[in-house]
């Protein structure tokens, strides 16, 4: 009992200077492979959700097809999908790293894809047609009159976004992914 | 290399529809826990007293600033050095019941703010208490503005649940994992949930909504209700 109960003690007193340092590498893992994702993930969400805000019948349906299977399966299975799946079947191998940008890239591409479209379609149709009036292309009235005000929209809920995307990161450990959740 | 082969899969079919089960109780059990918690935590940091303000905005900001596997983890492999037994299903419940529950509460806050303040005047008017208007006037309007973003709470709870998985609650993820290593057939497995859970988010979702227009929002009873009861015209 004696033994049992300095040996609990000795074990606590190892957490020290060494793991600290760990720790923090790993939390710098963390805060590498979430950011460089979520670079990722905002680039792409902004082409495909643009692509939704489009007026062309099919074309801006397309998107879907990739976003809905992504917001309504859980990240872990995407990750497991690509990280054990895929190289079981073709001869893509990925690496931790590369699985890990992949799917929470993809992952968070099609939130934002979401919001994209969402704070685009919130800007009221007569700032189009005035833009219209005024003589300005479909672009030009996008860059110069839409953008600025559908971005203001965009921040908020994009932040929320990025914050949960740090959250899930911590998945990544079911990959053996070395970041602050698996280290501790 | 192997060709795509889905025969293993409904071979064991009943491991995953058992996994599917766990899952489903999981989620149940968390909404029902994370709802309880809710209401009583959105009033308190609804509340103008501070000793009411604090704790419940501890517990908020706690878990809505970790991730859910971290508070799996602290639950899960915390509870024992404690001194407290812990079963993996229980534990899920628990941590994912909390988790929820501090979104949830601050959606329901969202909708308690939202009641206009001249409805509440009115049932005072009315000659309501302040428990009566609460629960007549308030809870009602309430509800039906946090429905939505409760709905979408919950199904983002259902996809969470299979982080359980990393605490050996044997849901949907982890009898999938399980499978995999028996049948040695990743893709095929993992696919297969991707697509369970793709349907099962989209039953959720289209039940909400559903819900939401037939007995909520739009042409709803409860509408038709509350205006009786209120006497509110137009």
């Amino acid at each position: 009992m004696d033994g049992s109960q300095f040996f609990f003690t000795e074990k606590a007193t190892e957490l020290s200077y060494q793991d600290l340092i760990f720790m923090l590498n790993a939390a710098g893992t963390t805060l590498a492979a979430t950011l460089f994702s979520l670079l990722i993930g905002t680039l792409l969400g902004f082409i495909l959700g643009m692509i939704t805000t489009f007026k062309i019948p099919v074309l801006n349906k397309l998107p879907y097809i990739f976003i809905e299977p992504l917001r309504n399966s859980p990240l872990v299975v995407q990750l497991f999908l690509l990280f054990y799946g895929l190289p079981m079947l073709t001869k893509i191998n990925f690496s931790k790293w590369q699985a890990a940008f992949i799917t929470l890239g993809c992952n968070t591409a099609a939130f934002i894809a979401v919001i994209v479209h969402a704070s685009v379609a919130a800007i009221p149709q007569h700032q189009w047609e005035s833009a219209y009036a005024l003589g300005h292309s479909y672009a030009s009235s996008f860059t110069h009159i839409i953008f600025g005000q559908a971005f203001r929209i965009f921040i908020p809920p994009a932040l929320n976004i990025y914050i949960s995307q740090l959250h899930t990161s911590s998945l990544l450990s079911f990959i053996g992914f070395m970041e602050i959740t698996h280290a501790g | 290399m192997s060709s795509l082969y889905f025969g293993d899969v409904f071979k064991n079919a009943d491991v995953l529809l058992r996994g599917l089960g766990i899952t489903f109780l999981i989620s149940v059990g968390s909404l029902v826990l994370g709802l309880i918690i809710a209401l009583p935590v959105a009033f308190m940091r609804n509340s103008r007293s501070g000793l009411l303000r604090f704790p419940s905005s501890l517990y908020v900001e706690f878990f809505r600033n970790t991730p859910l596997l971290a508070q799996l983890f602290f639950f899960f492999y915390g509870l024992p050095e404690l001194g407290i037994n812990t079963n993996a299903i229980v534990v899920a419940i628990i941590a994912i019941g909390l988790n929820t529950g501090a979104y949830n509460s601050e959606v329901i806050r969202a909708g308690l703010l939202s009641v206009d303040k001249g409805l509440i005047d009115a049932s005072y008017a009315l000659g309501m208490s302040p428990l009566q208007s609460t629960v007549y006037v308030v809870l009602p309007n309430a509800f039906r503005v946090a429905f939505k973003p409760l709905s979408s709470t919950f199904i983002n709870m259902v996809l969470g649940t299979s982080t359980a998985a990393s605490v050996t609650a044997n849901e949907l993820m982890n009898s999938a994992v399980v499978l995999a290593g028996n049948v040695f057939r990743p893709f095929e497995i993992y696919s297969t949930i991707f697509v369970g859970y793709c349907l099962l988010t989209f039953t959720l979702s289209f039940i909400a909504k559903f819900a939401d227009y037939h007995l909520i929002s739009k042409h709803g009873k409860m509408k038709n209700a509350l205006k009786s009861s209120v006497g509110v015209s137009g």
